[in-house]
């Protein structure tokens, strides 16, 4: 029988909330340039 | 007794509903967060027009929804209508991912769909917004247990075989929940959903564009989801090769289509592109391509993460390596009709009250337990599934993938600096990748499903023994019936959707 890493399955699955929080960050950053550029 | 044309009719059915699902739940799991960043947005600026371009989307995204949840259902009841002896032999592994699905995931997503959908003006911001954000994690934990339990089809952990019952038994759901298999196909297919949902708000804003209607809309939705697809498809890069790593690993006849490889070898490269050979058969000495270009030694360090790693090769896996280890299918086969004579000398034994023989039988049947599956096979040859739909399915996927990197990056470079309207070029190559989005995700599907025939459960149960015992014509009918119904919803389904994307943004 297969043994199952559990912390090696936990920190994948943790990539998940993290990829939206930094993808979140990344849009706002972006957007907030974007913004400024239309401003000027 | 095994009914080739009823087993082919039941895939058929199955492979028509769950491709059609796909053509929905792609755009559920991206799309949904999209939305939550832009009414994130939205709250936090104030701004009227954030709010309109959140509910803009939000309206396409609940014509998909409501459509894409109808498809998923017709698949979990044909389960119980065409594949009832898969049911039976491992309905208490499978059915618990998905009893959690519908009671933690499904339930959370449609209560505070209806919030987020009708609650605007009735709820404050901030309960609207925390709405929005449950639905779209509500929707991508509905992913998550499904491809918990499609995971453990493909790499069966955490159970044990019940003789007595004939089925198998979950032993440690944790090892199920975390099996490797199940892990990466779950980040490797919300993060194609999140790809599909930037290529979805890029090309329709592209289309926009193009006609000069509502550009500055247009553009700040480019802005979040090229933003959101060049991260989202970096992953979905990464995660698709810790997926391609699992099933060098737990299922290399997959693995040897998916590369059209016949004669394995150490350092083996990957084919970049390449035309399959037609006439090429399992164990002969043509060459396995009319053409190819090969990137040296990527396979086995991508597979096995060692650029000396030896990958098997079909003719290795059918006749066996003896070199390197592998056993031959035939021995297999041989050693899964024991497992099965064991397991009926035990039922035997049992019914005669004889413990003692039930007890040996039970010890022959652990030893070749793991076999048990291939005892259900009549030739060796069974064991690879079709090359050529693997091999280009697998090609597709990874070159549209490549492809939607650079999408994503050109129009976010062209957006920020501000000339995004005048690269027409990319704006109608924007449009057009919609549909090769869901062409993508459609083919990664072929290459999940059709890679690993001829299992329903990898090495243990042959799809050829699951299906329910039913007139072949009464599937045909229902295949029929589903493929009217389907096209009939597609076409209501894109026409709401383009009535609503003509209104423009201001009209939603």
């Amino acid at each position: 029988m297969e043994t199952i890493s559990y912390t090696a399955g936990m920190m994948w699955y943790l990539s998940w909330p993290v990829l939206i929080y930094v993808t979140y960050k990344f849009v706002s950053m972006n957007l907030e340039h974007f913004e400024e550029n239309i401003n000027k | 007794m095994e009914n080739t044309l009823l087993v082919e009719l039941s895939r058929s059915q199955f492979a028509l509903t769950a491709l059609y699902h796909w053509l929905f739940v792609p755009l559920t799991l991206g799309l949904s967060f999209i939305i939550a960043i832009m009414e994130t947005i939205y709250v936090k600026t104030g701004s009227a027009e954030w709010k309109k371009i959140t509910r803009f989307w939000m309206t396409l995204f609940g014509i998909n929804f409501a459509i894409g949840v109808a498809t998923g259902i017709i698949m979990e009841f044909e389960f119980g209508t065409n594949w009832s002896n898969y049911s039976w032999i491992v309905g208490d592994i499978f059915g618990a991912p998905l009893a959690i699905e519908g009671l933690m995931a499904f339930f959370m997503e449609s209560t505070f769909f209806a919030i987020m959908f009708f609650g605007w003006d009735k709820v404050s911001k901030k309960v609207h917004l925390t709405s929005t954000w449950l639905v779209a994690i509500g929707s991508n934990l509905s992913a998550l247990w499904i491809l918990i339990a499609n995971g453990w089809m493909q790499n069966p952990v955490g159970m044990k075989f019940n003789l007595d019952t004939a089925r198998f038994e979950m032993h440690n759901f944790f090892d199920v929940i975390f099996n490797p298999v199940a892990v990466s196909k779950f980040l490797h297919t919300i993060s194609s959903g999140y790809v599909m949902g930037s290529l979805f708000v890029i090309g329709i804003s592209s289309w926009y564009l193009l006609k000069g209607k509502d550009t500055l809309f247009a553009k700040r939705s480019i802005m979040v989801a090229a933003s959101f697809g060049l991260l989202t498809s970096i992953f979905l890069i990464t995660t698709g090769d810790e997926s391609a790593h699992q099933v060098a690993l737990k299922q290399p006849t997959k693995l040897a289509a998916m590369e059209g490889l016949y004669d394995g070898a150490k350092r083996e490269g990957i084919v970049a592109i390449g035309q399959l050979n037609s006439d090429k058969k399992i164990g002969d000495k043509q060459d396995e391509f009319d053409w190819s270009i090969k990137i040296p030694y990527a396979l086995s360090f991508l597979g096995f993460r060692d650029i000396n790693a030896f990958v098997p090769g079909i003719d290795d896996l059918v006749y066996g390596n003896k070199k390197i280890g592998i056993e031959p299918a035939s021995e297999k086969l041989a050693k899964g009709k024991i497992a099965l004579n064991a397991l009926r000398s035990y039922k035997n034994a049992k019914k005669a009250n004889d413990l003692q023989e039930a007890k040996k039988s039970l010890v022959k049947f652990r030893a070749y337990e793991k076999y048990l599956g291939f005892g259900y096979l009549k030739d060796p040859k069974q064991i690879i599934p079709p090359v050529p739909l693997t091999f280009y399915s697998f090609h597709i996927m990874v070159g549209l993938g490549s492809w939607f990197l650079i999408l994503f990056a050109l129009s976010l470079y062209f957006t920020s600096v501000g000339k995004i309207e005048k690269q027409r070029l990319l704006l109608r190559l924007g449009l057009f990748s919609i549909p090769l989005g869901y062409l993508a995700g459609e083919v990664g599907w072929i290459v999940a499903e059709v890679g690993r025939q001829p299992w329903a459960i990898q090495d243990m149960l042959p799809t050829g023994i699951a299906t329910s015992q039913l007139d072949s014509s009464s599937v045909a009918i229902t295949i029929g019936l589903f493929t009217v119904l389907f096209t009939a919803l597609l076409i209501a389904e894109i026409k709401i959707m383009l009535t609503q994307i003509k209104l423009g943004y201001k009209g939603a």
